[in-house]
């Protein structure tokens, strides 16, 4: 359940020729993909999210130049992470309000989300609703191309993980050990 | 006994040491197709089961439906997690055939990670069996009159043949 505050701020999000991995970090008064992104209409071909509630078929796709019957993705809102693939380099801007409070149902096994925090935060930190049923997040920063995933692996030695901190322009990855909400505050 | 110790203990110990772990990788982006399906160049029936098969094993089925006056479809196919003894699903470059309820459809499809494809599905014609077709009675004589009447004719025969026998032997002597 979220509640938007009435602060509405802004975002710019740039986004690079290729995969990119983000979360569309604000309260979106109209969810429709299309809306949403309407900024870098002509510069994206194929969006996916995946459905974690849907473990026999988890994937939802967008792809602009296929027929309506093909695509099972239409909206799209904070709690998820999106792949997007730009066919050349855009930025995509996000408008709506802050939600002060984001809940995400999280399904064991993996989970596609979005963060909509305002900070960037320590994953313990960020992630803190769901201490210990969580035991591996990815990152995927579109932004550099020569090492673009992030690792944070709960079991693993600090130097063994590229991931500390989560930010809200990224779609994350968690491996989540059993169902439980994840909670973000702002 | 005590040196396999030590050493099963040394591996251990590297094991912990090094931080090793392991670690399973997230889902990699489908490979989708869309399009139309027909079989024998017509409409499949709403609802049929649409499936993709890489190496003989199922990864993804679909229902077809109807759009502007066609049969189609749309199927995520998943890919393998390569960090898991199991496969999940297809890697790049595998052939991915599709069937069409049970009947195996062309073209088969190329497994490719984060792409959308247009691919149209045709089955083959259902296959006619011989039980589909029914036997049309044929008039025969019943089964007691024809074993009476060929007894009859053997009997008589035999009979026939002892008496000519009996003739030859008599002119012989």
């Amino acid at each position: 359940m979220n509640n938007p505050q009435t602060i509405n701020v802004t975002l710019l999000l740039p986004l690079q020729t290729g995969w990119n991995l983000i979360s569309i970090p604000r309260d979106q008064a109209d969810t429709a993909i299309t809306t949403v992104l309407s900024s870098i209409s002509g510069s994206y071909d194929l969006v996916y999210a995946y459905d974690a509630s849907d473990p026999t078929n988890p994937w939802r796709k967008y792809n602009v130049n296929a027929p309506p019957y093909s695509n099972n993705l239409s909206q799209i809102n904070e709690t998820m992470g999106v792949w997007v693939h730009m066919t050349t380099e855009g930025t995509l801007t996000v408008a709506g309000s802050i939600p002060p409070t984001t809940s995400i149902q999280l399904y064991q096994g993996w989970n596609l989300v979005g963060y909509p925090g305002i900070q960037a935060k320590a994953i313990s930190e960020a992630l803190s609703s769901i201490a210990d049923k969580y035991t591996l997040i990815y990152a995927y920063d579109a932004s550099n191309p020569a090492d673009p995933w992030k690792k944070y692996n709960v079991g693993a030695p600090a130097w063994a993980n590229n991931l500390s901190e989560v930010r809200s322009r990224l779609g994350y990855w968690i491996l989540a050990t059993e169902n439980c909400v994840l909670t973000i505050n702002n | 006994m005590r040196s396999r110790a030590i050493v099963a203990s040394m591996a251990l110990t590297i094991l912990l040491l090094s931080g090793t772990t392991v670690v399973e990788a997230m889902p990699p982006l489908p490979s989708s197709f869309h399009g139309t399906v027909k079989r024998d160049g017509t409409n499949v029936a709403e609802g049929t089961v649409v499936s993709a098969w890489i190496n003989g094993v199922k990864y993804a089925e679909t229902q077809s439906q109807m759009y502007q006056g066609n049969s189609v479809y749309a199927i995520n196919v998943p890919g393998d997690d390569p960090d898991t003894t199991q496969v999940e699903g297809g890697v790049e470059g595998n052939t991915i055939v599709f069937k069409v309820g049970d009947s195996t459809a062309s073209p088969t499809g190329t497994w490719h990670t984060g792409t959308d494809v247009d691919l149209n599905l045709t089955a083959p014609p259902t296959a006619v069996t011989l039980s589909s077709f029914t036997a049309k009675p044929v008039a025969v004589p019943p089964v007691g009159f024809t074993s009476r009447f060929l007894l009859a004719l053997a009997v008589t025969g035999l009979i026939a043949l002892l008496a000519a026998s009996a003739i030859l032997v008599k002119d012989a002597k």
